[in-house]
């Protein structure tokens, strides 16, 4: 019971997007709970979604800068993580600590001085601006390092045996060990960074750089000047569906990963 | 096979130390081409730390260790040319039995390029290195009889068969020595036994000089060439299974080897209760006389027997059953004697009833299967024979 409120309360925004994304200007304005909806209006709303914004521009941008964060989120995350967890080295506790501590630390508060370095560096308004604040991730570190903290020890010693090297170690044996941990990092990665409005505000102004939050905002900007809340929610919907489509997709692997991990 | 079989082992005043405590104290010992040598001691006295300093697994401190006549101190753990098979498996988990087997040829015969999935198809050299390497696979899963279940992976294997797979991993490397590091520590009772005669086979048919580390006296005497004894990081003897039986060099070695028990009575309690000469000719135990021995007199409860009195010729200990323990075909009876000391003697189950706990008897032994040794549990002077 409690999680069927809980659902309803989570979906109803979604479900009223959906309904006033159907829906034409007099039919939003007459007040109800849910808007009629109308087949030619909602014809009307996503086209000027994709028409009047380059809507499929901020989500093609959205995904490069998603995929080559989270690329490079791994790449470093899994060899640190693995160091971190295996490898006695002197002030590992101390880099540990600066881990946890950075995991502390909200994005907001480097913003100024990143921005200030981003600006100086002449980086505005392009991608590297979106992705390098991101490619060190402290929870993909502290994550994998908790998962291949458990690996057992033996195993690595007969890896070193059979001439694996430590990098080997990490790719062919750590991170095939901790894929629940890398699936579950991958997805809480790419809806932070697809969904995140923040630090494009601060880096970009460049229409064609834009990912979709922040093109929604534009589109917002020129939208409620003349009041088409149609069309602007036609854009929320499509700017929403690539991951809930991802997620349907993904849930039974995702699970399966991560009640596998709950077992091990 | 032939050029492999003039590789040994040699290992020279090896001492490990982490920080104030030492783990192994100047180790030294030979092992011949071919040969099987067990390292025996009790949890903690440093022989799987020794085994892991020879794999280079763990940092040593000072000595030598050369595998084939070749020092392997400078040599990366995979380039020392041993396979070490570990008590816990140690498999790769994700990967099946196929992978694990095939991994440590495709680490090391395959280039990077090699190693791709997919990438490997361009090269010529990759194609044929990666054909070998399943023709070995199959040689050594056939050998193992482990192909049934190749395509699977380890945790859906029993221990005995996890067990194979790691054998199998240590052998397709056609190593030059092999370390076990109580491989069959983890098996039941019933497959320990023939485990250890397969492997004792197959060590054999293969030549492979082989170092196995093992707190199991009885295994450690089944299938060993010779035997090291290890206590405090040190080593106590080293000696054929036999040579450890009849003349174990210190008390602590007679006791490791003696289980359950070893009957330990001093020199002087023993003169005390039998005397110098019986029916007039002078009492020597263990070829030493008791007249002037001192120390331990230790003696196996299986030349140790209980008798209804003493009779003349046949000296003993006055003593009190206090428990048995039933052992299949042979059972052990435990004694006390008017000292207190807790003694043992073997016999046949059948004559279990006959001794209820609380009976008196007196305890006699074999004297010439008695040793005797020194106050400090060292070998006594008179034990040079």
């Amino acid at each position: 019971m409690a999680f069927i409120l809980v659902a309803a309360a989570t979906l109803a925004p979604f479900v009223v997007m959906i309904a006033t994304s159907l829906a034409g200007p007099a039919q939003i304005y007459e007040g109800g709970i849910l808007p009629s909806p109308d087949l030619n209006a909602a014809v009307d709303n996503y086209r000027a979604a994709l028409t009047e914004v380059p809507l499929l521009r901020y989500m093609a941008n959205g995904a490069f800068v998603c995929a080559v964060i989270l690329v490079l989120q791994v790449t470093i995350a899994a060899p640190a993580g693995y160091a971190l967890a295996k490898l006695p080295f002197r002030g590992r506790p101390l880099m540990l600590a600066g881990v946890v501590l950075a995991l502390m630390i909200p994005m907001q508060v480097p913003a100024i001085p990143l921005f200030l370095g981003v600006a100086s560096l002449g980086l505005l308004n392009t991608y590297t601006s979106l992705i390098a604040p991101f490619v060190i991730s402290a929870f993909a570190l502290f994550l994998f390092r908790q998962f291949f903290l458990s690996y057992p020890d033996e195993v690595l010693d007969a890896a070193r045996l059979d001439g694996f090297g430590e990098l080997s170690i990490v790719w062919r044996l750590m991170v095939p060990a901790a894929w629940p941990a890398v699936a579950a990092f991958a997805t809480i990665s790419v809806i932070n960074h697809w969904n995140d409005l923040y630090w494009p505000l601060v880096v970009i102004t460049d229409t064609d750089m834009m990912t979709p939050p922040l093109g929604l905002v534009a589109f917002r900007a020129t939208a409620e000047s003349s009041g088409d809340v149609g069309a602007l929610m036609a854009g929320g919907v499509i700017v929403t569906a690539p991951l809930v489509v991802a997620f349907l997709f993904l849930q039974r692997s995702l699970m399966r990963g991560l009640s596998a991990s709950a077992r091990a | 096979m032939t050029e492999r079989s003039a590789c040994g082992l040699t290992v020279e005043d090896l001492t490990v130390r982490y920080g104030e405590t030492t783990a192994l104290h100047g180790i030294g010992f030979v092992v011949e081409p071919g040969a099987l040598v067990s390292i025996l001691g009790p949890s903690g006295c440093g022989k799987s730390t020794l085994l892991r300093a020879i794999a280079g697994l763990e940092p040593v401190t000072s000595g030598h260790v050369a595998v084939g006549g070749r020092d392997v101190a400078p040599l990366r753990p995979a380039q020392r040319g041993v396979a070490f098979v570990f008590q816990s498996y140690a498999l790769y988990p994700h990967m099946t039995c196929r992978a694990n087997l095939a991994a440590p040829l495709v680490m090391t015969e395959l280039s990077a390029l090699g190693r791709v999935p997919l990438a490997w198809r361009l090269s010529s050299t990759a194609r044929r290195t990666r054909h070998s390497i399943a023709a070995r696979v199959e040689r050594t899963a056939a050998m193992l009889e482990i192909e049934p279940f190749l395509d699977r992976r380890p945790g859906a294997l029993s221990g005995g068969q996890r067990q194979r797979v790691a054998l199998g991993r240590a052998l397709i490397r056609e190593p030059d020595l092999f370390l076990l590091d109580e491989p069959l520590a983890n098996l039941d009772a019933a497959l320990r036994q023939t485990t250890r005669a397969e492997l004792r086979a197959l060590q054999r048919r293969l030549g492979a000089t082989t170092l196995f580390v093992t707190h199991d006296q009885a295994e450690a005497m089944a299938i060993s060439d010779r035997v090291i004894v290890m206590f405090d990081g040190r080593i106590a003897q080293v000696g054929t299974p036999d040579d450890l039986y009849r003349t174990p060099a210190t008390l602590q070695v007679a006791r490791f080897l003696s289980q359950p028990h070893l009957n330990e009575i001093p020199a002087d309690v023993l003169r005390d209760a039998i005397g110098i000469a019986t029916a007039g000719r002078p009492i020597a135990v263990g070829g030493v006389p008791l007249r002037g021995a001192t120390g331990i007199v230790a003696v196996r409860p299986e030349h140790a027997e209980i008798r209804e009195a003493a009779r003349p010729g046949l000296p003993g200990l006055p003593v009190t059953v206090t428990e048995a323990e039933h052992g299949g075909a042979d059972s052990h009876l435990y004694l006390r004697d008017a000292g207190g000391r807790r003694l043992a003697v073997r016999l046949p189950s059948e004559r279990l009833p006959d001794w209820p706990a609380g009976r008196a008897g007196v305890f006699g032994f074999r004297l010439d299967a008695a040793r005797v040794f020194g106050d400090a549990g060292g070998p006594s002077r008179a034990m040079a024979s």
